[in-house]
């Protein structure tokens, strides 16, 4: 079974500690919540793991080999909050880059891929894309998954079919993920890790939530 | 290394005509006013790379992750695709030699 470990993530900007002491983990099959506020740093440790973020100081492995850039050979693979796909080719022959060969039949299956294959990106709307992106990450060849707010700009309907497909993908691989619609990331994750204060506390029961000033107690 | 191919023509593609522009002007220039223009060909065409690069950076990084999520860093893709153009750049120019031979010739 694969085995992500990050620890001893420390990275600072301007002299400001953003993050000091991480340590956060994620083994194949399994989905690792990470909460915390608006700029608290989530998307900086993301990137730090996938590799496009230089720290100060980081010791990432899998099975206990140090990785230095997650992407290398496909290993891990990331969905930042942004679009990523570029316009002007045909969704299929982007797809096949990086879906991986073995599920490329039940990749197929999808909607918004049997819809859209023959066309570009241009052809769909905002939340199509969003589906048909998350859905490309879900399918990729990589070990480990990081996940940047994929239930932003997806319908309550499509949100429900992403959580399915989340729990799909985890029997296979490791998931971190993160959003600010954090009742979502209750229901899918298995394990919950907050990011606080630079710090990740590992959270053990939801009301810990509140103790940290995540959410409200009312 | 199929994969790899494809990857580089899609990361080429949006570049391609703005560098061989590069390429062809200068083509053109060396054709009019022979060897001496040389070493200000190398400098125009660093600049066609360095102006993609800016360009590039400017208006479609999102696009970066496609290419790492596909396993390749943005640095080795450039690498791959100005090495590609550098070869047609170098052809031209070959090409070029023999035009203008030809017209010296005539």
């Amino acid at each position: 079974m694969n085995y992500l470990k990050v620890d001893s993530v420390e990275l600072a900007y301007d002299g400001r500690n953003i993050l000091q002491s991480i340590f956060i983990d994620c083994k194949q099959g399994e989905i690792v919540g990470l909460l915390g506020r608006n700029g608290c740093g989530k998307s900086s440790l993301l990137k730090i793991i996938f590799g496009t973020l230089k720290p100060d100081h980081k010791y990432i492995s899998i099975n206990d080999n140090y990785i230095d850039t997650g992407y290398h050979n496909s290993r891990i693979a990331y969905l930042p909050q942004h679009n990523y796909l570029p316009g002007g080719i045909a969704i299929e022959k982007l797809a096949r880059q990086i879906v991986d060969a073995d599920y490329w039949d039940e990749f197929t299956t999808l909607l918004v891929y049997q819809n859209y294959h023959k066309q570009t990106i241009s052809s769909l709307s905002g939340g199509e894309l969003r589906q048909l992106e998350i859905m490309i990450i879900l399918y990729s060849k990589a070990d480990f998954i990081l996940l940047d707010e994929p239930f932003t700009h997806v319908s309550p309907i499509q949100a429900e079919r992403l959580k399915s497909a989340l729990r799909d993908c985890a029997t296979r691989k490791g998931i971190i993920i993160t959003d600010h619609q954090y009742r979502n990331i209750l229901e899918v994750s298995n394990r919950l890790v907050l990011l606080t204060n630079g710090c990740t506390k590992h959270i053990v029961h939801t009301d810990e939530l509140i103790t940290y000033g995540y959410i409200s107690g009312h | 290394m199929a994969n790899t191919r494809t990857l580089i023509w899609y990361f080429y593609r949006p570049i391609f005509l703005w560098n061989n522009t590069f390429s062809l002007v200068f083509a053109v220039l060396f054709i009019l006013h022979g060897y001496n223009t040389l070493p200000f060909g190398l400098f125009f065409k660093f600049l066609g790379y360095a102006s993609t690069i800016f360009l590039q950076s400017a208006t479609t990084k999102n696009v970066y992750m496609y290419y790492r999520n596909a396993g390749h860093s943005t640095r080795r893709m450039y690498a791959y695709v100005f090495g590609i153009d550098f070869l047609i750049y170098i052809v031209l120019l070959f090409v070029s030699m023999l035009i203008r031979n030809e017209l010296l010739k005539g």
